[in-house]
């Protein structure tokens, strides 16, 4: 045995950089990150589509308002997949999530009449976090219990949420929901910001806020980084997905709820793109289909870039058609940027 | 380090026997771990030492005999089990998830939390397992560039070596350590050796379990062979050479070539 | 002893009677039993829809017939084909179908008609056309009658947007194709932005609508085609502040566009009359299999029933009239029949 003790130096084997090079400084990392780089994206399609339209429409109060209120929605499905996608799961049934949890608070709200109207709108929110959170705790169970793949288990969850949400709302669209849910929130702003975008993005931020700095979080990015570690860490891994999936369900809850303001009634036919577009934020904005990397930052650069991709196309003018090509394009550009300005990229994370 | 016949074993395992099948991979396997003291496991491909491994960690329960510690006779149904009783295992894998920093890693499952009304909402205080993850490389003398880079950015030496001062900072009696210098090349696997002697120079008792014969013996105090599942070698270091422990690996009375450089 | 020949003779004229007479019996239970029609919408938990069930049920209970209504709940023509299929190994003797687009559905269709079970055409012309004939809204008349009212909304100046359902189907641009050359003629100085899609979500005509008003400062009309884009353009009109300046009218009655014009939402809306529609083609099937008790190969035809339509707004919306051309969400309150 060798008795002298001595220390383990940095040695670096040959496929890794040296270890000095690895106290790279904050804000290198940052501006180095995929989020920051979908942000700079987003800031020039807003110039770009502000310069073209007419009187620089784009860049007015009122757009920014409009843009904020369309993506309130999509920002709580994006924030809460990123979360499922950072502990290695997924989740497709947000959509008819959403359904579901607006199609039971219509029917509740409705059955107050128009006496109540704040009881009704309370109780409507609660219903629909509740219903929300329901739906995932159910998505949990059958992953944890009946140890079936997220993927098939709430691709299951997507057709019988929003079965069961056909069938509640009787055969068609709720109507009779006070014009109140609309006026004083759906379409309200307050200090030039939309009240659905307001609470969208506080979600938003307490989500990083708790992301960051709870053991949660560092718990989250371990069941997706190495399942098998967090096991032996002595993780309750069956918990904390069941707990998670009820988590990112209530999200799904509310913004059911902010649907139900905007609109006074339900879209039985119209939620079947949105578990898709929310993954697809999410992972343009850096977050890894494969676990263990979740940027919310790019979760809110990624929704927004959906968001002024769909809006700018039309404020220019351009024809719907060529729109599709347009999104497409720039999807494809943007993923490819990110690839090729990662040593590796995908590969190497495929490879470990 | 005190003499192995003044001191109660940490961790026994008395006539051992697990079955798979009609398969017999352990057959009255005994063994005696004491603290301080580094245990050399060595046997060829089948002879059983990752079943005894598994036994001893807690993953898999004896059919026959038993396991004991100075307090009595235990039974360990998981690792859990047997991190109650002090004991850590290193697995070949390293159980690391490369996406957490190094002081993550550390602590994952036993987070420090915030000292304040913070710890309330379960926030953790980074900068206190920073500083206890430092202060538990610097006491095995491991240096790493800084506990706040992600796993993935370590080298395979330094993995190996976190995942050991890991094991070692959480157990209190011993770590079982599977292949540690496996995935490494030479001169990562003797900075790695010296770490296994610091840790049992910390009062651990270390199991090491690994197809470098030479290397390992370099640092083991005692030797054990297994093949076909029974004890075909047990010696304190200085009574034994590393033909004999070959030999009996393999079987063989005449000698074998040296299958290390 | 009876010869043989005399008894083969004898058990053959026994046969020859029997056969008329128990073919006869036989044509008896075929008109006791019920015909089977099946009736495949387009989708199933449209207000349109269900209006069109609420009829096709009290015809069918008026006339005896075994009905069977279905279809899926979301919008896929892909997903309505594969139930059609399903529904024609039932062996139904009729089938009604609303189909969700023009084409596509010409295999399944002639192959049931070859097989003798007429199939009535709901909604959609079909190309080719194949079934035995189709009921649909004229929407071209229904579209260009609103000529008046987009002239009178705009006063001939502006800018007007179409906020349209899905692309390639016809019932959906039917309402606005004929429609935007009658306003070039009349209003030359209103221009017509080409239609944006939205694909029966609201969310997604809110985000169109709100863009919209944001590229063309000089909006003023914005013509929603059916009743979820009319509800997403109606919320982002009323989001940007604008409901005095730009004017909403659509297509369709449905619950929630009732409601938009009880609150002045909505200026106008072409109701169809999807009730009547339910009841016309189940009699349809009714009276084709009543006149072929033998069956035999249907013969398609391009012929086309218009059921009526009616322009609904805020001033007559309390009225009987109106009344009936407002779809249903559930058949208890269903008129008795209107045929």
């Amino acid at each position: 045995m060798n008795e002298a003790t001595q220390t383990v130096e940095t040695a670096p084997a040959p496929s890794n950089p040296p270890a000095n090079a690895l106290a790279i400084h904050p804000l290198r990392r940052i501006l180095n990150s995929t989020a920051t780089w979908v942000f700079g994206i987003d800031i020039i399609l807003m110039l770009v589509f502000g310069v073209i339209s007419p009187d620089g429409a784009f860049l007015t109060s009122q757009s920014f308002q409009a843009l904020g209120l369309d993506a309130a929605e999509a920002l709580l499905l994006a924030t809460g997949i990123a979360l499922l996608l950072g502990a290695g799961e997924i989740d497709l049934s947000l959509g008819s999530n959403l359904l579901l949890s607006s199609v039971v608070g219509a029917k509740l709200i409705v059955s107050f009449g128009a006496g109540s109207t704040g009881t009704a709108t309370i109780l409507g929110v609660l219903v629909c976090l509740a219903v929300g959170a329901t739906v995932g705790v159910v998505n949990g169970l059958i992953v944890t219990r009946l140890r079936v793949a997220s993927l098939i288990a709430t691709l299951a969850t997507l057709g019988i949420a929003s079965g069961i949400a056909n069938i509640v709302a009787g055969g068609s669209d709720i109507t009779g929901l006070p014009q109140v849910l609309q006026t004083d929130f759906g379409i309200k702003t307050e200090l030039g910001i939309p009240l659905p975008a307001f609470v969208a993005f506080a979600v938003w931020l307490i989500t990083i806020l708790l992301f960051k700095s709870t053991r949660y979080g560092m718990r989250l990015l371990a069941l997706g980084s190495n399942r098998g570690a967090a096991q032996r860490s002595g993780l309750r891994v069956d918990l904390h997905l069941v707990l998670l999936f009820g988590l990112v369900g209530t999200f799904a809850g509310l913004a059911g709820f902010i649907d139900l303001t905007r609109f006074a009634t339900t879209n039985l036919a119209g939620h079947t793109n949105d578990g898709l577009a929310a993954i697809t934020a999410a992972v343009i904005g850096g977050t890894s289909l494969f676990g263990g990397r979740v940027s919310l930052a790019g979760v809110l650069s990624g929704t927004m870039l959906a968001v002024i991709l769909q809006d700018g196309l039309i404020v220019i003018g351009l024809s719907p058609f060529y729109q599709l090509i347009a999104i497409g394009v720039v999807l494809v550009a943007a993923v490819s940027l990110d690839q090729h300005r990662r040593p590796g990229g995908l590969r190497s994370r495929l490879l470990r | 380090m005190s003499s192995a016949a003044q001191q109660a074993p940490v961790l026994a395992a008395r006539n051992i026997g697990k079955s798979y099948g009609h398969v017999r991979a352990l057959h009255n396997v005994s063994l005696e771990l004491y603290s301080g003291e580094i245990v050399a496991l060595f046997g060829d491909n089948g002879a059983g030492k990752s079943t005894l491994t598994k036994c001893l960690c807690g993953v898999e329960q004896p059919d026959e005999g038993y396991l004991e510690t100075p307090q009595g006779q235990v039974t360990l149904r998981s690792i859990r089990d047997a991190e109650s009783i002090g004991f850590t295992t290193v697995h070949q894998d390293l159980a690391l998830a490369p996406d957490l920093s190094v002081l993550e890693n550390m602590f994952l499952g036993r987070e420090i939390l915030a000292s304040d009304w913070r710890r309330h909402l379960a926030i953790v205080s980074r900068r206190e397992m920073a500083k206890q993850t430092q202060a538990a490389l610097e006491d095995l003398s491991i240096n790493l560039p800084s506990v706040r880079v992600a796993v993935s950015d370590l080298s395979g030496g330094q993995k190996q070596a976190l995942a050991v001062a890991r094991a070692a900072m959480w157990s209190s009696a011993g770590i079982l350590m599977d292949e540690p210098t496996a995935a490494l090349g030479t001169r990562q696997s003797d900075i790695v050796c010296d770490l296994i002697c610091s840790t049992a120079e910390r009062g651990l008792a270390v199991m090491v379990i690994s197809h470098d014969i030479l290397r390992i013996l370099n640092i083991a105090h005692r030797v054990i062979v297994l093949r076909h599942g029974q004890i075909a070698l047990e010696k304190r270091i200085s009574e034994t050479s590393q033909r004999e422990v070959i030999d009996a690996m393999v079987g063989y009375d005449e000698r074998v070539r040296e299958l290390e450089t | 002893m009876v010869r043989p020949k005399t008894l083969a003779a004898a058990i053959a004229a026994l046969a020859a009677a029997a056969i008329p007479a128990m073919s006869g019996v036989a044509s008896a239970n075929a008109a006791t039993t019920p015909y089977k029609i099946t009736f495949v919408s387009a989708l199933v938990n449209d207000s349109y829809f269900v209006t069109i069930k609420c009829g096709a049920e009290v015809e069918a209970k008026k006339l005896g017939v075994d009905l069977t209504w279905t279809g899926p709940t979301s919008n896929s023509a892909a997903q309505e084909i594969q139930t059609v299929t399903e529904e024609s190994l039932t062996n139904p003797d009729g089938m009604i179908i609303a189909p969700f687009s023009n084409t596509g559905f010409s295999g399944v269709v002639s192959e049931l008609m070859k097989k003798g079970v007429p199939v009535v055409a709901s909604g959609e012309k079909l190309t080719p056309p194949d079934a035995l004939t189709t009921f649909i809204t004229d929407f071209k008349v229904g579209g260009n009658s609103l000529a008046s009212t987009v002239t009178k909304l705009t006063g001939g100046t502006g800018t007007m947007a179409i906020v349209a359902d899905t692309t390639g189907n016809t019932t959906d641009s039917d309402r606005f194709t004929g429609l935007i050359p009658i306003l070039h003629k009349e209003d030359p100085n209103l221009t017509i932005l080409s239609p944006q899609y939205a694909n029966n979500s609201s969310a997604t005509a809110a985000t169109v609508t709100s863009a919209l008003i944001t590229g063309n400062p000089d909006l003023k009309l914005v013509y929603a085609s059916t009743g979820p884009e009319a509800v997403g353009a109606a919320s982002a009109i009323a989001a940007a502040g604008d409901t005095s300046k730009i004017k909403l009218i659509s297509f369709d009655s449905s619950p929630p566009q009732i409601t938009l014009l009880k609150e002045g939402k909505l200026a106008a809306s072409i109701a169809q009359s999807p009730f009547e529609d339910g009841e016309l083609t189940v009699k349809k099937v009714y009276e084709y299999l009543k006149a072929h008790p033998n069956g035999g190969p249907v013969k398609a035809s391009s012929s086309v029933n218009y059921t009526p339509q009616y322009e609904l707004t805020p001033a007559d919306i309390h009225g009987k009239k109106a009344l009936s051309y407002e779809y249903l969400t559930s058949c208890k309150n269903a008129p008795k029949s209107t045929v």
